[in-house]
């Protein structure tokens, strides 16, 4: 494999038909299929971005969003570093299903997932059901990380989108990563006294999981 | 002439200046002087004047000589260039006329040019129109002798010759018919007739091949069907002479759907396969259906061609679609899968209370189930392949051969085929995946995941209860072999149905279990700590309060707690093996791109689930290590400060031949190791030989800190240390070296003569321990160390820099 500094597993989910794979293809290919037809189990993408000078590698597992693959696609989510939730702003109901998605992420992900919400098909102009405003309301009472309007058609903020997730994550693992050296070096310089260390220790193991858990 | 003109201008120009001249000068003088003799410079003037005049003479007669020389040559040239001149024009002027006519001769050939390419293009007319009428004369004779054959052939039932009458018919150029329009009637008259008999002929000839198809389809003569199909696409009507056809073979498919779901509904022909009989059903279905099309194909493949082989594939689904509802629902109902589901999402989802699903499926019925999915996926995955197969060949033969449009440009050519393959790809897409069978099999497919995910949950679960330590010998218990061999066989079991998506959805499913459950399991265990005779006091009292026997409980705890160790060690080992075999396992399967990578990016999973359970394993040795190891290493160093360093030579002498403390100190040490060296997984050890490594270099780290040295003291300390870094090589190898290495810049500081020499080491080993492991010492630690050596002046120490 290549030299990457950090590897991100970033999750696609919503209703069928929000425009999930176009995103994505929009995003490692730059083309826009049309007349793209419903994804079929999960589909899944490489593509490599630059945040500041580090390179980062992301994984994009890109989910169907049919009834008949839920089970498939649950499972990704436990390991995910980022779910990207996905609605269709020229209808209503793909916007009405997102509090039972929410709830799938909340019961199978991890807790300190990054969550981001996007309103895709923004092209559509007057057919638009769901105002930006609403968007945000939702994204901002259920504690997304991150709310973005977008178009695979017109490339409107796709880019923008993955950047986002790339570089939130890597700020975040940069940080995770420093607090463990901080956590270690602690412990080896009071190691020589006994009681408090051993915490110290513990402490920086236990980081040290957590920081596995999400590199996973 | 010129030259008289110069010459008289000379003559009187010039002197008549000069006389003035000499006028304007002579004039005061003659005055105002007039006493005066002016003989003598009259007769002197008049001399030089006279000189003048003769020198004038002379000028002009070489003038008029030398103009007369010039003259006379002048001429001569004259003469001759205006001879050239002349000469010049009388060749211009044959020029002139050669000009004239070759332009006219010019003129001539474009005119002849003209005619000509005028004749040559109108002869080509002439030939296309030629051309154009033999095409005509030749489609008009052929509909002639068609319209004169047809009935005979239609009457005779000979419907090959018939069929083909009407195909050479129906591909007549239009032109043809329009002829029937104009002009003399006798002629325009047989070809009407022609014409008539013929599309009479044609309507009677498609209605007897279809009752005659319909009759043999009826009746099931294969034969004669395959005899008749064959003329549809001759009458161009394909698309009737297929629904014609496929009816027959929607039969043959109906018969074998219904014979096989009655073998099914009777129970199966074979007990022993009684639990995967749903599976067999559709395999024998398929196994029949590819035989069907395999037996059929070629005659249609002939004469319809490819795209039509697509879209008769089509009407055949529907009844194939059929079947599969039905099996689907037995299925369901016979193996309570729908109601199995609901429990299995309960249990894995936590949707109920554990004590609410006390219907909880038994593991090795939904094992059976789950292999029996993929069972039924396998074989339609390998129905699918067939169908591909079957197809694809078709299309890779069809397009180089192309329809031998060679003017056609390569590119519109390719452009041309890209589409017809991207639309094919869409129609083989619909078909494959968006048929009922194909729908229908991703949404078995997805149950199955679930099922094995539950199947997975409860094993392991089971497995952590009758976890036991098989020998006494062993150094782990069942566990380990156990979460392995499930993850192991549902992986594998999710490879073999076929699906890609199954495959990453079970292993995302399996490394969480690892994750929770087990890594759960085996945290709980180390985090209990070990147990030694240091902590035993409180152990027992809490073990005295639950009513245990006190030692029993003690040791119980400590063998637990290194049976967790061992296992997460011997786990993590396994679980990378798991992983490296599934990736050779995998590597000879011929996979589009997208799905290797999803199956390779998946396996890390596998991989990093280990690594968590190596870096619990370590923390466990870590706990170990400090309740057993630390402080015994701490009370042995203890004795080191108490030697003297301010040594003689001759202490050094006698301490060669008796060692004061090290080699008792490492005895000491070594007892420690080797009573748990057979208690732990090798990897666990090698983890508790480091941190003993670097325990003991931070020991005597410290104990020689409150030491004071001499240039002996050194020397004795510089052979401990050699003593140090023997025994742990020994032990540990040569990671253990590093591990010291801090320990060693000490020492080697401390072994020096003067503190130029010390700094010269010090640089030298920032120089050389760059971009190792080992941080160098700073320079106030630098100054500490030196500090040391009681006999270095404390002054010349606080200056280096």
């Amino acid at each position: 494999m290549e030299d990457y500094k950090y590897l991100f597993k970033v999750v696609l989910v919503g209703n069928a038909g929000v425009g999930k794979t176009c995103l994505v293809r929009k995003f490692t290919q730059g083309i826009f299929p049309p007349g793209q037809s419903a994804t079929i189990g999960v589909d899944f993408m490489i593509k490599t971005v630059k945040v500041g000078n580090d390179k980062i590698k992301l994984q994009i597992w890109d989910t169907a969003g049919q009834e008949r693959f839920r089970s498939i696609t649950q499972s990704y989510y436990r390991s995910a570093h980022a779910i990207v939730l996905v609605y269709d702003v020229s209808c209503q109901p793909s916007f009405d299903c997102l509090p039972e998605w929410l709830g799938e992420i909340e019961s199978y992900a991890n807790r300190r997932v990054l969550k981001i919400l996007v309103g895709n098909k923004v092209d559509k102009g007057d057919e638009r059901e769901v105002p930006e405003r609403i968007g945000r309301d939702f994204s901002d009472v259920n504690q997304f990380d991150y709310f973005l309007e977008t178009s695979a058609l017109d490339a409107t903020n796709v880019d923008q989108l993955f950047e986002q997730v790339a570089t939130r994550l890597t700020n975040d693992m940069k940080l995770t990563d420093e607090r463990v050296h901080q956590f270690r070096a602690d412990a080896t310089n009071s190691s020589s006294s006994t009681g408090g260390p051993i915490k110290l220790i513990d402490r920086a193991q236990t980081q040290l999981n957590s920081c596995c858990t999400r590199q996973s | 002439m010129p030259e008289p003109i110069l010459h008289s201008k000379f003559l009187s120009g010039l002197p008549a200046g000069r006389k003035n001249g000499v006028r304007h000068g002579e004039k005061p003088e003659k005055v105002g002087e007039k006493q005066f003799d002016f003989t003598r410079k009259i007769r002197e003037l008049r001399l030089e004047l006279e000189i003048k005049k003769r020198e004038e003479e002379r000028i002009e007669k070489d003038i008029a000589i030398i103009l007369e020389e010039n003259t006379i040559d002048g001429g001569e040239q004259n003469r001759s260039f205006g001879l050239a001149v002349t000469r010049l024009n009388n060749h211009m002027l044959v020029v002139e006329n050669s000009a004239k006519q070759l332009t006219s001769a010019l003129k001539n050939i474009s005119v002849l040019a003209d005619t000509i390419s005028g004749r040559v293009s109108a002869l080509d007319v002439a030939k296309t129109r030629v051309v154009g009428c033999l095409q005509l004369a030749g489609d008009m004779r052929d509909l002639g002798v068609c319209a004169e054959g047809i009935d005979d052939a239609i009457r005779s039932e000979d419907f090959e010759t018939a069929s083909q009458h009407i195909h050479r018919f129906l591909t007549l150029d239009q032109a043809v018919f329009q002829i029937r329009e104009f002009k003399q009637k006798d002629a325009t008259d047989s070809i009407r007739h022609s014409y008539e008999v013929l599309s009479s002929a044609k309507e009677r000839l498609s209605k007897i091949l279809k009752s005659r198809l319909t009759e043999s389809v009826q009746k099931g003569d294969v034969a004669e069907m395959q005899r008749f199909i064959k003329m549809f696409p001759l009458i161009h009507e394909p698309d009737e002479g297929l629904q014609r056809y496929s009816v027959f073979l929607n039969q043959k498919i109906d018969k074998l759907a219904e014979d096989n779901l009655a073998i099914m509904k009777a129970g199966g022909t074979d007990d022993n396969r009684r639990n995967v009989l749903y599976a067999d059903t559709l395999f024998m279905f398929f196994e029949g259906v590819a035989e069907i099309i395999e037996s059929n194909l070629p005659v249609l493949e002939h004469s319809y061609g490819l795209e039509k082989l697509l879209d008769f594939m089509f009407i055949l689904q529907a009844r194939i679609d059929e079947f599969f509802r039905r099996l689907h629902e037995e299925f369901d109902t016979r193996r309570r899968l729908s109601h199995f589901n609901r429990l299995v999402d309960d249990v894995i989802h936590q949707k109920k209370a554990a004590e609410a699903v006390e219907d909880a499926p038994d593991p090795m019925e939904i094992d059976a189930i789950a292999s029996e999915i993929c069972m039924m996926n396998t074989s339609a995955e390998m129905y699918w392949r067939f169908v591909s197969r079957r197809i694809g060949k078709n299309e890779v033969i069809r397009s180089p051969s192309g329809d031998g449009d060679d003017e056609e440009n390569e590119e519109a050519r390719q452009e041309r085929h890209r589409l017809r393959k991207e639309a094919k790809e869409q129609k083989m897409d619909q078909l494959l995946n968006r048929s009922r069978v194909g729908t229908k099999m991703q949404e078995l497919i997805g149950n199955y995941c679930l099922l094995e995910h539950f199947y997975m949950l409860k094993s392991v679960q089971k497995a952590i209860k009758s976890d036991v330590k098989e020998d006494a010998g062993g150094l782990t218990s069942s566990i380990v072999d156990d979460v392995v061999f499930i993850i192991r066989k549902s992986i594998r079991r999710a490879a073999g149905s076929g699906n890609v998506d199954s495959v990453c959805a079970t292993i995302n499913n399996a490394t969480a279990l690892i994750d929770t459950v087990v890594h759960g399991h085996l945290r709980q265990s180390i985090q209990q700590g070990y147990v030694t005779s240091s902590n035993f006091a409180s152990e027992a009292f809490t073990a005295y309060q639950q009513g245990k026997p006190v030692k029993e409980a003690a040791d119980a705890q400590k063998e637990q707690f290194l049976l967790a160790l061992n296992n997460s060690a011997k786990l993590s080992e396994l679980l990378i093996e798991l992983q490296k075999g599934l990736i050779t396992e995998w590597a000879g399967v011929k996979r589009p791109d997208v799905e290797k990578n999803k199956l390779e990016h998946s396996t890390t999973q596998i991989e990093e689930s280990a690594k968590k359970l190596a870096s619990l394993a370590k923390h466990g040795v870590e706990e170990l290590f400090k309740s057993a190891f630390k402080n015994k290493i701490k009370q042995g160093a203890d004795p080191y400060q108490e030697i003297d360093r301010q040594m003689t030579m001759q202490d050094v002498e006698y301490y060669e031949a008796h060692d004061p403390f090290m080699e008792q100190f490492l005895a000491q040490i070594d007892r420690l190791l080797v009573e748990n060296e057979p208690l732990l997984f090798a990897d666990n050890y090698q983890t508790l030989l480091l941190l003993t490594s670097s325990e003991i270099a931070r020991q005597i780290e410290q104990s020689l800190a409150k030491c004071q040295f001499n240039r002996y003291g050194a020397l004795q300390l510089d052979r401990e240390y050699r003593q140090i870094c023997a025994y742990l090589t020994n032990v540990a190898g040569w990671s253990a070296r590093e591990k010291v290495g801090r320990l060693g810049q000490i020492v080697s500081l401390l072994n020096v003569e003067t503190i130029d020499e010390a700094m010269e080491v010090w640089h030298n080993s920032k120089a050389m321990t760059s971009s190792a492991t080992i941080r160098t010492l700073t320079l106030p630690e630098v100054r500490k160390v030196l500090a040391l050596r009681a006999d270095f002046p404390t002054v010349a120490i606080k200056s280096i820099e």
